[in-house]
């Protein structure tokens, strides 16, 4: 970590650029405290220029505050639907959803459902209106919601929820309509160039110029990012040949957002995203370049960041764009690497004497990053857990822009809407060369007074384009200023002190018992009483780098199993040693094992069953803190392990990640279940008044057959609920991922699991299986695989003269999801790909069945269509890997005939081409049919194989009887907007695992305790505060 | 007198438990708590069912309170909501070996509770002998207001045409350790859906049906996981962001 403060001292942009480089990424999670600590100095203001600035924003704020006009539309808006009341967030979700909901039905649902849950009243000030003219919205955006008395009353609700239910719905959804297109008008500046550009004049005349932002989201497809290179062409074209306003202000400039311009935008993709992507940015830059149009990179998730700026660097570089000056780049200064972000991007201007405009946010993204680092496992945050942080990192980043060595280098930007910040910039800055920006609809008052007192260039943000790419852009803005604690909305709120809107950020900060928020606790701590799995981010080079070096020598290795009976692993029969390939490429040996021979089967048992009274008497405490130890080394062992289920089980980097922290998981998560429950006695009273003291014991000898499929994860989650339980264990592995089994059987030896008290006997069912579930001493079973397999298992034991055996099993599924019309496209098709063609389809809870509401079924398949042409089959081991090998051969032809069979009968929807990369190994290429009803479908098909249904919005019941006609119930997806359609669904389908407007696989321990009914499994569900008992009986001890 | 088809009849008793299970099911374990109470205060005064019957009934009762009451919220990542929740596992069967003894309708009541109060319906298949005792079990569950569709009667004679089928979810069983394991061999030869056998074969301790976590194995968990910033975002983390802390 570098000295923040030595960014100021004039030489530090002269460094080799390289080494300037090494100082971004080591910071993308530093610990927080310690950072802001090296900041602060920076931001802090001298006595005399906090007074200035203090001030200067004080008279700022009078005048916006005096001033009648003050409060346009989103202010309002902003006051009195903050996204802190639920109605805030009702009236947000219907503006989203309400406009794209081709069919009328649908709509009316959605606004039956938004109006009649949520306390309108008080947003409502006058009983006396009618609903039309009074609905909040109407109110609202005519603006007369700001001059309301504030009478309150007890009819107006009422009077909604009836009118909502009584009044012709078309009515309702024409003024609902209406009124979402008034409220889009405030936030886009025109539906296309030529509006926009004749629309903003009236602020050109004033002095004000516009940087455009075409609106749209990421493109998903191929066809998707050619539209919006053409639509960016257009608005290039159009900047260029209109002059307006260009002698009174700067020329208005067009905003770019690079995931609009490539669907593989990612760093997984880094070859194609500087290639592909290149080209297509560089086209844009030229044509640029001849028009003269400034074009600025918007900033995205903290996982681009650095793939961003080499992109930049590269285009910026390029012959032909050199002596121009107009290519700018976005900087989030929540971002915990924004200053040495800023540092390199001077010190690549001033090596080619190329000014970079450089907009200066404070950033959007903040609850998604919050979100992703804490599911991801992360050791900390890329970004501030503070609002004062953000702003106290704001000003040391502008204190650097702002300081003589980087004047010429680069041109400020500074995008706020804070006065304070505002008026702290102004204060600081002792030259004229930067510029504010605003958002188009937002803080016009603030600017219009700033322009006058500062003189200083301010350029408009402006979105242009239709309502339906509009909404997710306001959703975004909305979260970013609709807190009730934001500026935007306290700077018009009267009731707000000025006092309190300009203390010094670097005041507010130190006040603060510490700099990091104690109320949102680090990724590695979101669980009470236990550690999250922790992860490394494959997408940062300083996470990445030193794994990869490791993961490279492990990946050269190659493993032995065999049966470890008693702590003695018998290699006796070595000459019968089965090789073990690769699932990608059969030619690449990864080790050799061993199968179990019946005396093996024996002399576990018998030691497994002698050693079980022993073990059951081991305290509890003692048994969880060997689950702790063996998680700590599954840790420890991190790329050993990622080695392992690349080479044995084909797994891509992420799903092998994954899979070694669900293991971790079910480790830490059993430990702390059986410590908090089982460990001391309980004394209770009997129904038939007996007073006694229980304990809960182990059952006996459990013998754990796992899948292939989660050999690492499930193996282990097993075993360790087994034993921690107080059972003795015999685990038998599948047979085609021996190699893993053999590997975690070792660390968990080393971990200080006794040898009598857990086994290893790899082998196949019928060989190994059947001699154990056969055994009378065996007291329970616990099984992940196929309903038939659990069938012949649950014979076995029935079969036998001895008290019924436990058995818990995870069988199959025929998992479903259902998409309504007010589904974002996007979002879903986001959401099928992981669920469907994940881990090449190899999970129990992918999606195998999408029933899609017909009316929007065109569009969704169209983009199924087009993303799957963007997703790569290949080897596991490679970051751009998106689907991976199937099992073995096996796998792949009863896959291979189900598609030959699909192929004869039904329309293929898409399918993906395999690479030569795929030539030696097993892999089936990820397809999508169409078919008319779940029943065309027999068995589950455990592959990346998608079949979709389409559906008429009043079947819907029908779907639900369908899919519960199956028999299966393990997981099930829905996506839409309406909160009582996806409760109605969820309450009907018969599932284990329901997952609402998501994906619905990655089931996390303690969080989605995994599970059916049904054909798909006994439960109890295996990471749930349940599964534990089923392993163990109560005993009376006293 | 005509001769029913007994085939027919008990595939209809099938068929009329799984119509009653999704309302039974959704009244929730504090609906059905309420009519089990009412249950417990009848049998209280059945001496037919011995003093302590009322008894077993109100300590299941106060069990599936404890561990099913409430939907259980889950720890995890901001953004999303994950929930816990338990539902019956559909028809369970409840049967029985001869016997006279108070621990045996004791035990017998706490398996029809705790599969109630879990959310299954019920065919009671007692033995021939016990038909009178079964009679005045339906009357009682009746008579607390628990729908004849929720709970039906049948003969012995049924009991293997009822467990043969592999719609019936679970059965729960009385008495001797052999008959346990007969019935166990019968569901293990269905197909479908791998059927529960609940069997209290402890005589007169009561070991099983006394365990705290008894009801366990009446019930199915259920998982709901809600991405709360799929729309609107994440208001709630907005604040703590913001806040004066």
């Amino acid at each position: 970590m570098f000295k923040a403060l030595d960014a100021l001292s004039p030489s530090f942009i002269d460094r080799p650029m390289d080494e300037l480089w090494q100082l971004i990424s080591p910071l993308y999670m530093v610990d927080e405290s310690t950072w802001l600590a090296e900041l602060l100095p920076m931001a802090r203001p001298s006595a005399e220029e906090k007074s200035q600035i203090t001030t200067n924003a004080t008279v700022l704020i009078e005048r916006v505050r005096a001033d009648k006009q003050a409060i346009q539309m989103i202010d309002a808006l902003l006051l009195e639907y903050s996204l802190d009341t639920k109605e805030g967030i009702l009236l947000m979700c219907l503006a989203e959803a309400l406009m794209r909901i081709p069919d009328a039905a649908t709509a009316d649902a959605l606004i039956r459902d938004k109006l009649s849950v949520a306390d309108w009243k008080s947003h409502l000030k006058n009983s006396d209106s009618t609903f039309v003219n009074a609905s909040t919205w109407g109110l609202l955006l005519t603006g007369k919601v700001v001059s309301m008395d504030r009478k309150d009353t007890k009819s107006a609700s009422s009077t909604i929820s009836r009118l909502v239910n009584k009044v012709s719905e078309p009515i309702i959804r024409q003024a609902m309509n209406q009124a979402m297109k008034i409220m889009g008008h405030q936030f886009v500046l025109g539906r296309d160039i030529a509006e926009a550009q004749k629309n903003g004049r009236p602020q050109r005349d004033k002095g004000f110029t516009y940087s455009f932002d075409m609106l749209g989201e990421s493109a998903l497809t191929t066809a998707d990012a050619k539209k919006y290179f053409n639509d960016y062409i257009k608005a290039v074209e159009a900047v260029g040949k209109n002059t307006y306003g260009n002698d009174k202000a700067p020329a208005p400039t067009v905003s770019i957002k690079l995931s609009a311009l490539h669907p593989r935008y990612e760093v997984a993709n880094e070859a194609r995203v500087m290639t592909e992507m290149y080209d297509s940015v560089l086209a844009l830059l030229l044509r640029a370049r001849d028009l003269d149009v400034g074009i600025t990179i918007d900033a995205e998730e903290a996982d681009r960041l650095e793939l961003s700026l080499a992109l930049f660097e590269k285009l910026y570089r390029h012959p032909k764009l050199q002596g121009w000056g107009k290519f700018g780049i976005v900087v989030q200064a929540y971002s915990k690497r924004a200053l040495p972000t800023l540092i390199w991007l001077a010190a690549l201007a001033k090596e080619q004497g190329d000014v970079i405009p450089l907009r200066l946010v404070k950033g959007a993204y903040w609850d998604t990053e919050l979100k992703l680092s804490q599911q991801n496992g992360f050791e900390a945050y890329p970004v501030y857990t503070r609002k004062e942080a953000t702003d106290v990192a704001y000003l040391a980043c502008a204190r650097f822009l702002l300081s003589e060595q980087v004047r010429g280098c680069i041109y400020p930007q500074f995008a706020s809407h804070n006065a304070h910040t505002v008026s702290a910039i102004a204060t600081m800055a002792e030259h004229k060369e930067f510029e504010f920006q605003r958002l188009h609809g937002m803080g016009d008052a603030l600017y219009n007074h700033a322009l006058e007192i500062y003189g200083v260039n301010v350029r408009i943000y402006a979105p242009v384009g239709s309502h339906k790419d509009l909404l997710p852009y306001l959703v975004r803005r909305l979260l970013e200023n609709g807190a009730n604690s934001s500026f935007v909305h306290r700077l018009v709120d009267a009731d707000c002190p000025i006092a309190e809107l300009t203390e010094h950020p670097v005041d507010t900060l130190e006040s603060r018992p510490t700099y990091h928020n104690s109320l949102i606790p680090l990724p590695t701590k979101i669980f009470a009483g236990r550690k999250n799995s922790c992860n490394i981010n494959v997408d940062i080079i300083s996470e990445v780098t030193p794994f990869n070096n490791e993961l490279t020598l492990q990946m050269q290795k190659t493993w032995q199993a065999a049966p470890v009976v008693n702590g003695q692993v018998i290699t006796t029969e070595l000459d019968n040693a089965k090789p073990v390939s690769a699932p990608y490429d059969r030619r690449i040996h990864v080790g050799q094992v061993l199968w179990s021979t019946p005396a093996e089967v024996t002399t576990a048992l018998d030691t497994a069953a002698g050693y079980f009274p022993t073990w059951s008497a081991v305290p509890v405490a003692e048994r969880a803190a060997c689950l702790d130890k063996v998680a700590d080394l599954l840790e420890a062992n991190l790329a050993e392990l990622v080695a392992l289920c690349h080479k044995e089980a084909g797994k891509t980097i992420h799903d092998s990640l994954d899979e070694v922290r669900e293991a971790v998981d079910f480790c830490r998560y059993y430990a702390m279940q059986a410590t908090e429950n089982f460990s001391v006695p309980k004394n209770q009273v009997r129904f038939d008044g007996i007073a006694q003291q229980v304990t809960r014991q182990g059952q006996g000898v459990f013998v754990c057959i796992s899948p292939w499929n989660f050999p690492l994860a499930i193996f282990l989650g097993q075993v360790a609920a087994a034993l921690v339980a107080g059972n003795t264990v015999i685990a038998k592995p599948a047979e085609q991922t021996s190699l893993i089994a053999a590997r975690t059987m070792a660390l968990m030896l080393e971990a200080g699991l006794p040898k009598e008290a857990v086994h290893l006997l790899p082998g196949g069912g019928a060989a190994v299986g059947s001699l154990l579930t056969a055994d009378e001493r065996i007291a329970g079973v616990v099984f992940t695989g196929s309903t038939e397999t659990a069938q012949v298992i649950n014979r076995a034991l029935a079969k036998r003269d001895t008290n019924v055996a436990t058995l818990i099993a995870e069988t199959g599924g025929q998992n479903t999801m259902i998409v309504d019309s007010t589904a974002l496209p996007e979002q879903v098709v986001r959401d099928v790909m992981r669920s469907a063609f994940a881990s090449a389809g190899q999970r129990c809870s992918a999606l195998r069945v999408l029933f899609v509401q017909e009316d929007i079924a065109d569009r969704i398949t169209t983009l199924i269509q087009g993303a799957m042409q963007e997703l790569h089959v290949g080897l596991p081991q490679q970051h751009h890997t998106d689907v991976g090998p199937v099992i073995d051969l096996l796998a792949k032809n009863k896959l291979q005939a189900h598609i030959d069979k699909m192929r004869a009968t039904s329309k293929v929807v898409g399918e993906v081409n395999l690479s030569d990369e795929c030539n030696f190994g097993d892999f089936i290429a990820p397809i999508a049919f169409e078919i008319n009803n779940i029943n065309q479908l027999e068995n589950e098909q455990f592959g990346p194989i998608l079949h979709i249904v389409r559906y008429k919005a009043g079947d819907l019941n029908n779907v639900i009887s369908e899919i519960n006609a199956t028999g299966f119930g393990l997981t099930m997806g829905i996506h839409s907007r309406n909160e009582r359609t996806y409760t109605d669904i969820e309450r009907q389908i018969r599932v284990g695992n329901c997952y609402i407007n998501r994906d619905q696989v990655g089931a996390v321990v303690g969080v989605q305790p995994f599970g059916g009914q049904g054909l798909s499994g006994t439960g109890p569900k295996a990471g749930g505060p349940h599964y534990l008992y089923r392993f163990t009986k109560q005993v009376v001890s006293a | 007198m005509v001769v029913k088809n007994k085939v027919v009849e008990t595939q209809q008793l099938i068929e009329t438990g799984l119509c009653a299970w999704q309302s039974w099911n959704e009244q929730g374990v504090i609906g059905r708590a309420k009519l089990i109470g009412k249950w417990v205060e009848i049998i209280s005064q059945e001496a037919a069912l011995g003093k302590l019957a009322g008894e077993m009934a109100k300590y299941q009762k106060h069990q599936a309170i404890a561990l099913l009451g409430d939907e259980k919220l889950m720890p995890g990542p901001t953004g999303e909501v994950n929930e816990l929740y338990s539902a019956g596992r559909g028809l369970f069967v409840v049967a029985a070996t001869d016997a006279e003894q108070s621990s045996t309708i004791n035990a017998i009541v706490g398996h029809i509770s705790a599969a109630l109060l879990a959310g299954n319906t019920l065919v009671l298949a007692l033995p021939q002998a016990q038909q009178a005792l079964q009679f005045v079990l339906l009357n009682t569950l009746h008579a607390a207001g628990i729908s004849e569709l929720v709970v039906q009667g049948a003969e012995e004679t049924e009991l293997s045409a009822l467990i043969e089928s592999p719609k019936v979810a679970g059965v729960a069983f009385t008495g001797d350790a052999q008959t346990a394991q007969t019935i166990n061999r019968t569901l293990s030869t269905r197909d479908g859906l791998l059927a529960q056998l609940v069997a209290e074969v402890s005589g007169s301790a009561l070991a099983y049906v006394t365990d705290d976590h008894f009801i366990l194995r009446f019930i199915t968990e259920r998982t709901r996981t809600i991405n709360i910033t799929a729309v609107g975002g994440n208001a709630t983390l907005l604040e703590l962001g913001g806040g004066d802390h």
